[in-house]
């Protein structure tokens, strides 16, 4: 089974094996467990080159942070029995769009954080709804529920308001991203720095003076020239595949109805606030727009949708797609052809 | 560990082919500016926000890509007690069902609960259309089990005798080409006897007086090749369509048709009647002669008709 094509540069981790620790110290864990080496290595040998070691820590801190953001801040969460969609934490959604938060809106360091998203109320909710009402609402309350998994590891639970611009009124919401490959750019970039400050680091203890520290001196600065290529590039690679098919692509609007499947986790990048996601989005079309009313059969829709995106993503559909007579882009009968029939 | 020994490489080989792209992607927009969000319309590229693309056989968009049409549509059927029936042999007050054929052309995303409204008008180009009913369909991806989909719709037809079209209009929030989704069945069929004439009127349904010519072929589509008997890449598929193209069906050598009046110049809402008159050659005998009559003016095509011409 398969989604559409669709940006995923993270993965979540399951509660049991989450490290609660603050990602600042998590990365300062790293950057000392690849620095105290080997300053005590050259405090022996050549105690100048432990300035080499400042873009090495700087370098190994910013690894461990975005290691820290890509694979362990977004928590699992286990998907309920009676899911409508199968493979691993998948949940699909139908919800009116709250809130919107393009990556745009964003500024130095929040900008590398690329992703876009928005508050989807759920169905059948309205606007001004109070948390309580729309956690305890069928059949999508559960979405924006605090879970087991995350209340039995001491996470907080705040849930996620939006305003919903054309009346005012605030409502809970389900929080849905588009990943952008921001922090992922930046990850490659300081793993670059890293490699590049050790080599300063060598070059300082290896090569005579004062060869060998010029030398390091030139590493070093490009160690930490490379960082900040990095955050640049990052900020600036928010996912737009409408460059290679400009078919792709649309608007959002406060209001507009959709169907939103992918990844059910909880952000711990938010404390003291925490709350439930689709992060990231592997499948989202509108299918509306609000009105006042939401449709009389959800639970029915619903339905419909998962088997819809049940045969959309399994791989026999997959496989078909690829077969000659699925390669028409007009129509059927005029650039298509007849399967062969093998008896 | 790793990221020190060897992952830097594979690291710099990937950023290096980012740079590349955010490069191209820089170059690309250099000239097109930014996409500027309107009000509260926050523009959205990602490739997990998908439309779906349902289609039907639509003459107009077939024709605006340059194709030659039938009005005799592959994707509307009807049925009488489960029997298909040709849409130019109705009777009168008989309630007959409309079978519509639906496409997809995306291979991401469903329509699920469609909305499909069918109509039906007076035979003749532009007329009045009255509605049928409306009907929802849940359309599968292109490949998958639910495409084609199929909207059915019960249709009693007037109890005036008279030859009728029928439109089918895909209704989704939703489209990747909102172009593709009205179909049109719109035939006769008259027994040549030194001619075949056929009367149908011609209505202005646009705001303004417009002028409209006619043109005449004798396309029938063609069937689709069998999958294994050759290359279905794009080179071939744009093939196959060039093998559609319009101008490449004219009437055959010996036929003689004449259209009355042969250009019409009407007010808004005003109509005229049509004459077609056929008229076989000599020697022509036990056989049918397909008539695809194509109303222009200078917004394109306003419509059409298929005549079928049976010579005993």
């Amino acid at each position: 089974m398969g989604f559409p094509p669709y940006k995923q540069y993270t993965t979540c981790i399951d509660a049991d094996s989450f490290n609660k620790s603050s990602v600042y110290a998590q990365a300062t864990l790293v950057a000392i467990g690849i620095v105290a080496p080997l300053a005590a290595f050259t405090a022996l040998l050549a105690p100048w080159c432990l300035l080499t070691l400042i873009p090495v820590a700087a370098a190994a801190f910013v690894v461990g942070y975005c290691y820290w953001f890509l694979h362990q801040r977004l928590i699992c969460l286990p998907p309920p029995s009676n899911s409508t969609l199968s493979g691993g934490s998948n949940q699909l959604a139908i919800g009116m769009v709250i809130d919107i938060l393009p990556p745009s809106g964003n500024s130095f360091p929040d900008s590398i954080d690329t992703d876009y998203s928005f508050g989807l109320l759920v169905a059948s909710n309205n606007p001004g709804d109070s948390q309580a009402m729309v956690e305890a609402s069928l059949p999508y309350g559960f979405l924006v529920s605090e879970q087991p998994a995350t209340h039995n590891i001491g996470m907080p639970y705040t849930g996620h308001p939006g305003t919903f611009k054309p009346t005012g009124q605030t409502a809970e919401t389900l929080h849905c991203e588009f990943e952008g490959a921001g922090v992922y750019d930046l990850l490659l970039a300081s793993s670059i720095s890293l490699a590049v400050a050790i080599a300063a680091y060598m070059v300082c203890v290896l090569v005579p003076f004062p060869v060998g520290a010029i030398l390091a001196a030139i590493l070093a600065l490009l160690s930490l020239l490379g960082l900040a290529i990095g955050a640049g590039v990052g900020a600036n690679d928010s996912a737009s595949p409408s460059d290679e098919n400009p078919a792709l692509g649309g608007e959002l609007h406060p209001g507009d109805l959709l169907v939103v499947a992918g990844s059910w986790v909880y952000d711990s990048g938010h404390q003291p606030s925490g709350w439930n996601e689709i992060h990231p989005i592997k499948f989202c079309s509108p299918i509306g727009h609000w009105d006042g009313e939401w449709p009389p059969d959800i639970n029915e829709l619903e339905t419909l949708w998962g088997i819809a995106l049940g045969d959309a993503t399994s791989t026999t559909v997959i496989e078909l797609q690829k077969e000659p007579q699925n390669q028409w882009q007009v129509h059927p009968i005029l650039d298509g052809c007849d399967p062969v029939i093998i008896v | 560990m790793k990221t020190i020994l060897y992952g830097w490489f594979g690291a710099a080989k990937e950023f290096f082919a980012i740079l590349c792209k955010l490069y191209r992607r820089w170059r690309s927009r250099k000239n097109k500016g930014r996409v500027v969000a309107t009000s509260n319309c926050v523009p959205i590229y990602n490739p997990a926000f998908v439309k779906p693309d349902p289609l039907i056989y639509d003459q107009y968009y077939l024709t605006s890509l340059g194709l030659a049409v039938t009005w005799d549509n592959p994707d509307i059927q009807l049925y009488l007690n489960g029997t298909p029936v040709s849409s130019s042999l109705l009777a009168p007050g008989t309630t007959y069902e409309v079978v519509a054929q639906i496409w997809n052309n995306s291979t991401d995303s469903p329509a699920v609960a469609m909305p499909v409204a069918f109509s039906f008008l007076e035979f003749g180009i532009s007329t009045v259309s009255v509605p049928i009913g409306s009907t929802q369909v849940n359309l599968g991806v292109k490949g998958g089990p639910g495409c084609p989909a199929y909207a059915t719709m019960p249709w009693t037809t007037p109890t005036t005798p008279g030859h009728y079209c029928i439109q089918v209009q895909l209704q989704p929030f939703a489209d990747a080409n909102f172009n593709n989704n009205l179909g049109q069945e719109n035939t006769n069929v008259g027994t040549a006897a030194s001619p075949a004439v056929f009367t149908f009127p011609l209505r202005n349904s646009t705001r303004r007086p417009q002028t409209y010519n006619f043109e005449v072929d004798a396309y029938i589509p063609l069937a689709p090749d069998s999958c294994g008997s050759g290359p279905n890449d794009a080179k071939a598929r744009a093939a196959k369509l060039a093998r559609n193209k319009r101008g490449l069906f004219p009437v055959p050598p010996g036929w003689q048709i004449t259209i009355t009046p042969n250009a019409a110049t009407l007010l808004p809402n005003q109509s005229v009647p049509i004459t077609v008159s056929a008229t076989p050659p000599s020697g022509f005998t036990g056989g049918n002669q397909v008539l695809n009559i194509h109303a222009f003016y200078a917004g394109g095509i306003a419509g059409g008709v298929t005549l079928t011409v049976n010579v005993p």
